[in-house]
């Protein structure tokens, strides 16, 4: 990808605006994705109604689709490139998509512990909050990172492989959060079963779900193994409660009822493999070496970082080797019996977990079960049972992640343009993605950058050129990664809201989010960004930074351009500036569904703004706040 | 704004069912204290309130309310338990004024209260309080047997949180349509008809057991730390915000938000005149609530007591409250970790019941503590941060001065290991002796249900005994408040 200095990528926001006023881009027609677009219907009344621009094409709409699909929002330099490739090469535009895919997936990962790392050792003393550092890592990784796709999957997968710090424990162990989230992004394009045995044995896992020193039973003692882990593994993790069908429908028996994929006797037994695990370092003398205490502290201080970087460890002495009569992988096979181990070794132990977890995975409900979670991150809340099986299919019986992402992204369902019009097409966007998309789009900034200008970071050649460290506050849209109220994410993914969705019998998982309370405090949060109060409120003494070179700004000079660079009256020219946002935050919908209201009330306001202040404020609040915007189709 | 007068007043039902068309430029504005005190009249003698306080997580009841004494209760409680087991010197003794019934006809009175649960003891022996015990879901009368050959209809998802939950807060009998408290307010909107605001309020963000059936009335959801209110809300920003809300919606996802902030509009000025009330009717509600200021719980409840001493500002007879405090999924750590939650349950409940009284509503306030599920008698471990796992019956409590206090209802169980009602061989997970749907018939029939009505909120009613005769032992109304 051609690196933009920041002069050039200012200019082109200015070019590419009027590229897609005034031009039609010159969409080719051969691909399923460029009918015909829909014209704008007669507006119903002249006063406060634009002129009338040529329409984007349909093509221009799905490149913004697909990158608000695939990354933390879409800049206008993206979505550029994405189009001249298409335009140059006139090759089918879902080659190109699936080479931006397989570009993506080559770029290395964007570290958020090493990240996390050299924020904190600027810090210089223990502050306790060094968590916070971790939290900014994700903000700064997500605005900038150039593995952005790597980084969508890893915050995908932690909606479904959920930690969270809520447990003081795990925001203490602010290291071991950091390289849970590396750990899924370094899996984003492998295989689940390997996800799973790396969650598995993690031991931020370990301390959320109390699998860690979990000891085999003695009944003479009273005590039996801790059956969390074992539940929420098959109920969250791989292939939930009922058996399904490829397609995701649920299978029903005679009695026309659901079947069960499991009951308490296989949790029981499956609580046995997750016997023996514990923290596999220790600190002695100084010296880092194997830990040999099985009941060794959850130590989180600044001291025991270490313990949760590293794997845990079987300690075989602690571990049930027993046979264990597990589930079975669809509801006419017989169960999966694990054989009693030949050695109690710490392999032989680690052997059978590597055999259950691939069992789970292969289980034919797996497949379908994760596969609409994925869609419902990445695409559309209610995928149709073909496109669930399709997705399924791709992840096969070891969750090929790489296949399943092609197949999300570059499904007819996915790129079908008819699906614009349907009243419950898309998703609401996760509250996160709301906020990075405008982060994305206008800039977002700090004064201290991550490469030679600045803090010169080694590890600022995964971020791009123009990137910087964002240290924002906590900000309350209701969603913080790696910070769910529970282990069942923070909403069902069959969240149905009252209403016409329900009536309709579909699912809108973030909207349960979304009670009056939380948009209030959302649309605040918005509100706060204006206000120029983007950094967070303590800033260390140690730090060799000012607030004035910390403090996270928007580019707003975009807005001005426009306003000032389009001929005609002050509708005109808020009129470009509507259409700017509405192309690249909401891909162009308000335009192509003609949604006079809403579009007009955002052009009226914008073009009696007193100020360039405010007509920015008023452009970007009107827009952030449009229920059209929490929308992605 | 034409609100001065009851005849002009906006009334909610009516607003939500057309909530799509309704714009801004309708909704009520700025409801003064005076005007409020005219719709006060809207509030009768006869106003009730339930208080749902959902323990999630799976609270270990059975260490919350305990056998105490030398017999043979406690004896199996001691070797049950083990290493996580509650001296008997350490609990809160209970003066029961019944004897409790015991599973196999029993005969044990000895029980306390978590060492940290000194004050709910006290309200318990003032009568004020109640336990329900051994109640969880059922979808019929179980017993071991039945259970281990498979004879007898079962909740689906037995042991799993979201299912359990699911249930607890609405029926286990067929597929999730609606909540109780959802389905509650709808048989009783005679009793709501004049309110300006949702009869179900929310302190903590949305719920099964406040979705109604026919999704008219939506939870109203308010922060813990109470009011939200847009900040920099005035000139071109406000009016451009209030015409974009007020168009039509393509997309029923952005037509919800549309209603959603429609409802935050609304309520916004009615739930700050409630507030308001409550600010000078001469309660000092930070003082009452000062031991639980930073809990959690403690902050929801606030808010709820300050939500009904204004009750002429929302002016609906029967609201319904959801509260939740979480955190009782102990598989570690269960002596500590439910020791502090007992300890902050204890002195939330406390100061809620101090406010009630102060205001006058203890005795119209009904407010029950549940949870999805109990947990297994025995734990997971011999050391000293061991926890329990997921079990079924579990023991809830009823508060209120419409309560019959002091008294065990239902069954407790006999916690024999391995027999009687543990499904397993040696984990103690007993099988509930009083269905969960039982035990919320009496709620609902106390706050305005007639009997007949009380299967279409809980149809598998109709497998069980009457919960409102003297067989099923559920009494815990007192004759006069039914």
């Amino acid at each position: 990808m051609k690196r933009l200095s920041l002069p050039t990528l200012k200019y082109l926001l200015v070019v590419l605006s009027f590229s897609f006023l005034f031009s039609c881009g010159g969409g080719s027609s051969d691909t399923p994705n460029t009918s015909a677009p829909q014209p704008p219907s007669p507006p119903p009344s002249g006063g406060t109604t634009p002129p009338a621009t040529p329409d984007i094409t349909m093509q221009d709409i799905d490149i913004i689709r697909f990158l608000t699909q695939s990354t933390f929002g879409v800049r206008p330099a993206d979505y550029q490139a994405l189009r001249a490739q298409i335009n140059a090469d006139g090759s089918n535009q879902l080659q190109v998509y699936e080479n931006w895919i397989d570009a993506q997936i080559a770029l290395p990962q964007s570290s958020m512990l090493e990240f996390t790392d050299l924020s904190v050792e600027l810090l210089l003393e223990d502050n306790n909050s060094e968590f916070k550092e971790r939290r900014d890592a994700f903000w700064t990784a997500a605005v900038f990172s150039r593995d952005q796709l790597r980084q969508r999957m890893a915050f995908a997968l932690s909606q479904i492989l959920v930690v969270s710090e809520t447990s003081a424990t795990i925001r203490k162990a602010y290291r071991g959060t950091a390289d849970y989230w590396d750990m899924l992004g370094r899996n984003a394009f492998g295989h689940y079963n390997q996800a799973l045995l790396d969650t598995s044995i993690h031991p931020i896992m370990g301390i959320w779900l109390s699998h860690i020193k979990n000891r085999k039973a003695n009944p003479e003692l009273g005590f039996f193994p801790d059956e969390n882990y074992a539940r929420e593994i098959m109920q969250l993790f791989s292939f939930g409660l009922v058996h399904r069908e490829r397609n995701g429908t649920i299978k029903l028996d005679e009695n026309n009822a659901p079947i069960a994929t499991y009951d308490n006797n296989v949790i029981q037994q499956m609580a046995r493999v997750f016997t023996g695990l514990s923290y596999s370092a220790q600190v002695r003398s100084g010296q880092e070496v194997t830990n040999t205490n099985f009941d060794l502290n959850d130590g989180a201080g600044n001291n025991f970082q270490y313990r949760w970087i590293h794997p845990m460890r079987f300690f075989p002495q602690h571990h049930d080797f027993g046979e264990k009569t597990l589930f079975s992988v669809d509801e006419t096979a017989e169960p999966i019996v694990i054989p009693s181990a030949t050695e109690n070794t710490q392999a032989a132990a680690m052997a059978e977990l590597v055999q259950v977890i691939d069992a789970i995975v292969a289980h034919r409900t797996t497949a379908p079960y994760i596969a609409r979670q994925l869609i419902q991150r990445f695409v559309t809340s209610n995928p149709s049972a073909n496109y669930i099986e399709r997705v399924a299919t791709a992840f096969g019986e070891t969750g090929d992640l790489t296949a399943t992402i092609k197949a999300i992204l570059l499904d007819p369902e996915a790129r079908e343009p008819n699906v614009l019009a349907s009243s419950s097409f898309g998703k609401a966007k996760d509250p996160i993605l709301h906020i990075t998309a405008l982060l994305r789009l206008l800039n977002a900034h700090s004064n201290v950058a991550l490469g030679e200008q600045g803090l010169d970071w080694p590890i600022a050649t995964s971020f791009e050129e123009e990137a910087s460290w964002l240290r924002l506050p906590d900000l309350a849209i209701g969603q913080q990664a790696l910070g769910a109220p529970s282990v069942f994410n923070f909403f069902s993914p069959d969240f149905s809201p009252s209403g016409e969705l329900a009536v309709n019998s579909l699912v809108a998982p973030e909207l349960q989010l979304m009670s009056e309370s939380q948009l209030y405090s959302t649309m605040n949060a918005i509100h706060s960004i204006l206000s120029n109060r983007l950094l967070r409120g303590r800033i260390e003494a140690n730090l060799p930074f000012s607030r004035e070179q910390l403090n996270v700004s928007l580019d707003t000079d975009v807005i001005e351009n426009l306003w000032s660079q389009t001929e005609g009256s002050s509708n005109a020219k808020a009129t470009a500036v509507v259409d700017y946002f509405d192309l690249f935050l909401n891909a162009g919908q308000l335009k192509r569904t003609d949604n006079n209201l809403t579009r007009e009330a955002l052009i009226t306001e914008i073009a009696a703004a007193a100020t360039p202040q405010e007509r920015a404020s008023l452009a970007i609040y009107g827009t952030m706040t449009a229920p059209e915007f929490f929308i992605q189709r | 704004m034409k609100n001065q007068d009851t005849g002009s007043r906006r009334r909610f039902l009516k607003q939500s069912c057309k909530f799509a068309a309704l714009s801004y430029a309708s909704s009520l504005g700025l409801f003064s204290l005076a005007s409020s005190r005219v719709t006060a009249a809207g509030i009768d003698n006869n106003y009730k309130a339930l208080v749902y306080v959902f323990l999630a997580g799976g609270n270990d009841s059975f260490n919350m309310v305990a056998p105490k004494g030398h017999g043979s209760l406690r004896t199996r409680y001691e070797q049950g338990r083990r290493n996580i087991a509650l001296p008997s010197d350490s609990l809160h003794a209970l003066q029961l004024q019944s004897p409790a019934q015991i599973t196999g006809n029993e005969n044990y009175s000895e029980f306390g209260m978590h060492p940290n649960c000194g004050d709910l003891a006290r309200l318990f022996n003032q009568k004020e309080l109640a336990v329900v015990c051994n109640v969880g879901n059922l979808f019929e009368p179980t017993s071991r047997a039945q259970y281990l050959s498979d004879e007898v209809r079962l909740p689906p998802q037995l042991f799993s949180h979201s299912d359990q939950q699911r249930q607890f807060q609405s029926e286990p009998s067929r597929q999730f349509r609606f909540g109780w408290g959802g389905r509650l307010a709808e048989l009783v909107h005679g009793q709501n008809a004049d309110g300006n605001v949702s009869p179900l309020i929310s302190t903590s963000g949305q719920n099964a057991f406040q979705t109604s059936m026919e999704g008219v009335i939506s939870p109203y959801v308010l922060k813990r730390s109470g009011l939200t209110r847009l900040n920099g809300f005035n000139g071109r920003r406000k009016a451009m915000v209030e015409q974009i809300m007020a168009s039509g919606s393509e997309h029923h996802m952005a037509a919800k938000i549309r209603q959603t902030f429609s409802s935050a509009q609304i309520a916004e000025d009615i739930v700050g005149n409630a507030f308001s009330i409550a600010d000078n009717n001469g309660v000092d509600y930070d003082e009452l609530f000062a031991p639980v200021a930073e809990s959690n719980i403690g902050q929801q409840l606030k808010i709820v007591a300050k939500m009904i001493a204004g009750k002429s500002a929302a002016n609906n007879n029967r609201p319904v409250y959801f509260v939740k405090m979480g955190g009782f999924d102990n598989h570690r750590n269960l002596l500590a970790d439910h020791a502090s939650l007992m300890a902050e349950l204890n002195a939330a409940l406390t100061s809620f019941r101090n406010a009630l009284v102060a205001q006058g509503d203890f005795d119209c306030t009904l407010t029950t503590i549940g949870s999805e599920f109990g947990r297994t008698f025995t734990p997971n471990g011999n050391d000293a941060d061991a926890g329990t796992d997921h079990a079924w019956g579990g023991n809830a409590l009823v508060m209120g001065g419409m309560v019959d206090g002091g008294r065990f209802y239902g069954q407790y169980p006999d916690l024999k290991l391995g027999e009687s009602l543990d499904t397993d061989r040696r984990r103690g997970r007993w099988i509930p002796t009083t269905s969960t749907s039982q035990y919320c018939a009496v709620i609902a029939h106390w706050f305005g249900v007639a009997p007949p009505q009380l299967n279409t909120i809980f149809p598998s009613l109709d497998n069980f005994p009457d919960p409102l005769s003297a067989s099923a032992n559920l009494q815990f109304i007192k004759g006069d408040n039914v």
